[in-house]
């Protein structure tokens, strides 16, 4: 049964796993829309692959909806509109044994497209959810999910959890930070080249 | 011997015809070591490593948040990273005095559904594709017109040039800047300074090569009309009501 986390709560990926084994996982976003303003609402999710620094290890280890995979290929962005993903509104595949040794943690975090021109935020997202699947996303078991519950009013992008390395093992991190500048407000602040 | 090694870096051609097109015609001659690629955007990446590598291969002229990156003839192509073309916004406007005439900005563009139309503010299309409720490019106003590229919908886009003219065909006197500009607030310049004379400008082409955004400074005027230098760049399918009026 998969570990329902609350802000801050981390769980071992692989103690989780057990016998199964852990070697790739699928890390699954969703959200609903509380109210809109009749203006489109774009939420994107990405993942920043950081090193011990707390900086990306290079601008192509930022992957989102322009940038689909990272360099080595271990962290794959599926794209917009999943079909077969259940109500999962974006996966990302993490190759958890391709993962660059540098890599310390891999970050997720959602935006909202043009949100401040948009005078959109997260206060009009609601049932917003992170969950981890151990391998592909249509067959494989839930090993973690966090369910966001912050009324985040003034952010307009958000970094839901993230996985990270603490000696041999992988573990996940329920996050919810959230953020008022954006996807290039996160990503500057994790050292991507937004120039 | 790893030819390849050897092959020209990923910049678009200058004037690049559409399949079909005479000059094309004349390319496909037998001699396929001639053949230049064309761009494609959306390309599948099967091997992002093998990507890496190629990258490495060839220096790319990048463009950085400070001061401006001048294309010029000696150096006239910078290619955007996959950030600057798929965070935000791109900004595209036409930066000149009122000394100019009246200078209007449009673009021929090439979406990803195969669709080719143009932006062409003096005839009333504003946004692509028209009708549009989520437009990819758009016009936009202020002190210099300009078009804005959506760039959440980077991967829909496969090939734009700008023009600039007359709307009224007077002769222009031509100067002031082509600027874009990045969500990072990086700066991209192409001079449109030239002897005074009546016709259509493209100062400027966009490429969508694998999620990066080649900008190339095409330094290409005519005489003719906004038909005659759309199908300079290959765009033959676009339908016209008259030489400077397009459809939709």
């Amino acid at each position: 049964m998969a570990v329902s986390l609350s802000k801050g709560g981390n769980v071992s990926l692989t103690k989780e796993a057990g016998a199964e084994g852990l070697r790739s996982v699928s890390v699954a976003l969703g959200w609903g829309l509380r109210t809109t303003s009749g203006d489109d609402f774009d939420l994107d999710a990405s993942a920043l692959m950081v090193g011990d620094n707390g900086r990306v290890l290079s601008d192509t280890h930022f992957v989102f909806y322009g940038n689909l995979d990272s360099p080595e290929g271990s962290v794959h962005h599926t794209g917009d509109n999943i079909v077969g993903g259940g109500d999962d509104d974006e996966v990302i595949e993490v190759d958890l044994t391709h993962v660059p040794a540098a890599v310390a943690r891999i970050v997720f975090p959602v935006s909202i497209h043009e949100g401040d021109r948009r005078s959109q935020t997260f206060g009009q997202v609601s049932d917003a959810y992170i969950r981890v699947v151990n391998g592909k996303i249509s067959n494989g078991r839930v090993l973690a999910r966090y369910d966001l519950s912050e009324n985040a009013s003034s952010e307009t992008a958000m970094v839901f959890g993230e996985l990270y390395r603490r000696q041999d093992e992988w573990k996940f991190r329920a996050v919810g930070q959230g953020y008022a500048s954006g996807l290039a407000g996160i990503a500057r602040d994790y050292g991507v080249n937004i120039g | 011997m790893d030819l390849s090694a050897l092959a020209p870096p990923t910049a678009p051609p200058a004037h690049t015809e559409a399949p079909g097109s005479p000059h094309t015609s004349r390319l496909n001659s037998l001699d396929l070591t001639r053949h230049v690629p064309i761009p494609v955007a959306r390309k599948a990446v099967t091997d992002p490593r093998q990507r890496s590598e190629k990258a490495d291969r060839f220096h790319t002229s990048r463009a950085r948040y400070g001061p401006p990156t001048i294309l010029t003839a000696q150096r006239p192509v910078v290619t955007l990273t996959r950030v600057q073309s798929g965070v935000g916004a791109l900004t595209i406007q036409a930066a000149c005095s009122d000394l100019v005439g009246d200078l209007r900005v449009g673009c021929a563009y090439q979406i990803a559904s195969g669709l080719s139309s143009l932006i062409h503010t003096a005839g009333g299309l504003r946004a692509a594709p028209a009708g549009s409720e989520r437009p990819v490019i758009s016009a936009t106003s202020g002190r210099f017109e300009g078009l804005s590229i959506d760039l959440s919908q980077c991967q829909d886009i496969e090939r734009l040039i700008v023009y600039v003219h007359s709307a009224s065909g007077a002769t222009l006197s031509w100067d002031g800047s082509l600027v874009v500009q990045t969500y990072g607030g990086a700066h991209i310049e192409v001079p449109m300074r030239r002897d005074p004379a009546a016709g259509v400008m493209v100062p400027l082409s966009l490429f969508n090569v694998e999620g990066e955004f080649v900008l190339r400074a095409e330094q290409f005027f005519t005489g003719g009309s906004i038909r005659d230098a759309t199908a300079s760049f290959g765009f033959e399918r676009i339908s016209w009501l008259d030489d400077h009026t397009p459809l939709a």
